[in-house]
């Protein structure tokens, strides 16, 4: 069970490390190619993907509940430091999930509430907007990292962005949900 | 609405070109060595005065054993047979005898020793027929397969074990790519057909280790299954020694678990990602649901057993009108539903009692079914929450075989530097093969520029001029790149592209991409 699996990875049972590489793998390779905007060649996936575990071990005394989420967020960070690799950029952001500082409630209700705003209203955009929407809220890439791995101009993403919630607003609104 | 904030296997799916290749058992034994030695599975550790104790036994056994091996060389081997110590047996014929004596017992797995079969000596290189195996694959023209002949390998070895004999049947190969057939012929009473599998396939390349594989049954009859493996090396392959094993016979069966119930925050509805569900399999293609035996759903406190195979379908991208899967399944014990939402492959049913279905994409690309209760603000995840199912061994052990690639690489190729679509990003080299197209670009980032970037192009456009300077106007499409940078900011870029029916490289003198042409030989 789910919850069994959790709960061995968490004490540090390296057999449940193994079902979660078999079983979460691929999830966590597309999360790190979609991330990138590529498909890395094999060995350099293969690496990715075990930086990625390997801090999810790291970590597993802080998860609570499903790995997943978890799992999502440190696949993110380890694609976040591969990209850094190949585009130098600002300082690597805290790693969000699994980083001492939680953040505050009225920060984590705000984050989810956009979430599931930019769910409900992302069939009003285009599918290159939602592309940018997804990775801008649910793949937490900034605007110079969309753009990084897009060969987009910044400017540009920013004003699709603010055009594309401004679409988004205006459908949420006609359908009373905003 | 959702509150995860990570996206689904879905969605990532049409954010990607295609699936990212990797070998998850390099993976797990890349992460695995890496881990602290205590956490590793480990049997119990002697103690050290055991560990003395076996030591000091092991010299004497050894030294037993030289003085006796010395005794026996220097009596023509009469020691041995006066012990009754007989020459090992060939390997292979070892086996073929645990085989033949074992006898098949489903779902009581015995012990059988791995099974390496014994080198062949190499066939003498001869061009061989293309077998129907790789022709029927690909639908190979005649003239195709008259083509492709140079770039395929009879290897026809074979490993037995447990009486399955796996014959590694033909190769077809360029530079990087190797299809592989290889087919499994089974004796009475062994299940076959496409619910059975080996739980583990491992291709490996002597002294390599970027490769990659994915495998495909293209034909399965009541005793024999063939499979085709599409494996990549990042290094050439022809001519290097590849090893291709197979483990343990059986199939997946989905294990008996009880609901779970998880809380939810109040007064919120909230799909959470959980795995497939082995009884119920959705069919994101034209929606149908199939719904298997003795699935429990509990919609608030009404335990419902859904089953019989129940198949019911509803347009894709439209209200599911119908009859909810679980109302149709058993109507008597499911509240009245009163509406139904579907945004994205999620369906919420929402019923007149306050309880809620949701049917969600899964993380294997079934579905998995919740059902939450606003009442109690819970939700029960039905069924094999895991979507792990186990693997139920009829057949253990391992069939393995290894051999030589030695087949012509039939691309013809270009190496240079020439600078295309953006400046500094450099053509290193081109390569054509039947099966193939492969660009390699290089170039240098600056590290000093905040901005520095590997060029993207979304679309190379690669057209070709014939030996007969002809030129065709359909061209080759290659977007998406793999890319590795080094420390000092150098790096190279791969764009590359199978193709669907194999060319003729012969019959091409030359390749223009971005305006330039570059002269194959």
């Amino acid at each position: 069970m789910q919850d069994s699996l959790s709960a061995r990875f968490r004490i540090g049972d390296s057999a449940a490390l193994e079902e979660v590489i078999d079983r979460y793998s691929a999830y966590a390779a597309k999360i790190i190619s979609v991330f990138l905007n590529q498909t890395l060649p094999p060995e350099d996936m293969e690496e990715t993907l075990s930086d990625t575990f390997l801090a999810l071990w790291g970590s597993r005394e802080r998860i609570e509940g499903d790995i997943k989420p978890y799992l999502a967020a440190v696949a993110r960070n380890a694609a976040r430091t591969r990209l850094r690799k190949y585009h130098p950029m600002e300082p690597l952001p805290e790693e969000p999930l699994l980083a001492d500082g939680a953040p505050t409630p009225e920060q984590a209700t705000e984050k989810a509430e956009q979430r599931a705003a930019v769910h409900q209203a992302l069939e009003a955009l285009n599918s290159a907007d939602q592309e940018l929407f997804l990775r801008f809220y649910y793949l937490d890439q900034t605007v110079a990292e969309i753009a990084a791995v897009t060969a987009q101009n910044e400017s540009t993403l920013k004003s699709r962005l603010k055009r594309g919630r401004e679409k988004m607003r205006q459908y949420l609104i006609e359908r009373g949900l905003a | 609405m959702t509150d995860r904030d990570f996206l689904t296997e879905e969605e990532l799916d049409a954010l990607l070109p295609s699936p990212p290749i990797f070998n998850v058992g390099a993976v797990k034994e890349r992460v695995l060595t890496q881990i602290s030695p205590v956490e590793q599975p480990s049997a119990q550790k002697p103690s050290r005065h055991l560990w003395k104790g076996l030591l000091l036994a092991a010299a004497v056994c050894v030294l037993s054993v030289s003085c006796l091996a010395v005794a026996d060389y220097a009596s023509g081997g009469r020691i041995a047979a006066a012990l009754g110590i007989v020459p090992v047996a060939k390997e292979e014929e070892s086996a073929s005898a645990v085989g033949q004596s074992a006898e098949l017992v489903p779902n009581k797995p015995v012990s059988v020793n791995p099974v390496k079969a014994e080198p062949e000596p190499e066939s003498e290189p001869e061009l061989p027929e293309l077998g129907a195996e790789l022709t029927n694959s690909f639908s190979f023209t005649p003239a195709q397969t008259q083509l492709l002949r140079p770039a395929a390998q009879t290897v026809n070895k074979t490993a037995v074990n447990q009486n399955v004999t796996m014959t590694v049947l033909q190769t077809l190969g360029d530079s990087q790519y190797l299809y592989i057939a290889v087919r499994f012929d089974f004796p009475e009473g062994v299940p076959v057909d496409t619910t059975y599998r080996f739980s583990d396939m491992d291709f490996l390349v002597d002294g390599q280790q970027g490769n990659s594989w994915n495998s495909t049954v293209t034909e399965c009859t009541t005793h024999s299954v063939t499979y085709l493996i599409s494996a990549r090396s990042f290094e050439a392959l022809s001519g290097q020694t590849v090893t291709l094993r197979y483990s343990d016979y059986g199939f997946y069966k989905p294990e008996e678990q009880d609901a779970t119930t998880l809380t939810l925050p109040s007064g919120k509805v909230t799909i959470v990602q959980i795995s497939a569900d082995g009884n119920i399999v959705f069919n994101n293609t034209d929606a149908t649901v199939t719904i298997g035996d003795k699935t429990t759903v509990q919609v608030g406190d009404t335990s419902v057993v859904l089953g019989g195979g129940n198949e019911e379908s509803a347009p894709a991208g439209e209200n599911v009108s119908s009859e909810a899967p679980a109302a149709q399944a058993a109507p008597t014990n499911v509240p009245t539903r009163t509406e139904t939402d579907e945004a994205r492959g999620i369906i919420t049913y929402y019923y007149a009692d306050g309880s809620v279905l949701v049917t969600c994409d899964g993380t294997h690309g079934e579905q998995y079914l919740v059902v939450a209760d606003e009442g109690t603000s819970s939700f029960r995840i039905i069924d094999d929450p895991s979507g792990h199912p186990g693997f139920n061994t009829l057949l253990p052990g391992k069939w393995e075989q290894s051999w030589t690639l030695s087949y012509q690489d039939l691309s013809k190729s270009w190496t240079g530097k020439e600078s295309l679509f953006v400046p500094g990003y450099n053509l290193a080299a081109l390569r054509i093969s039947p099966l193939s197209c492969h660009l390699e670009f290089s170039g240098q980032l600056d590290l000093n520029d905040p901005d520095a970037n590997i060029p993207y192009v979304p679309d190379m456009a690669v057209t070709f001029i014939m030996t007969d300077g002809s030129t065709p106007e359909q061209a080759i499409h290659l977007s998406g790149r793999s890319a590795h940078t080094e420390e000092d900011g150098s790096y190279i870029s791969v764009s590359e592209q199978r193709f669907k029916t194999p060319i003729d490289p012969s019959k091409i003198s030359a390749v223009v991409i971005d305006g330039k042409t570059f002269p194959l030989t």
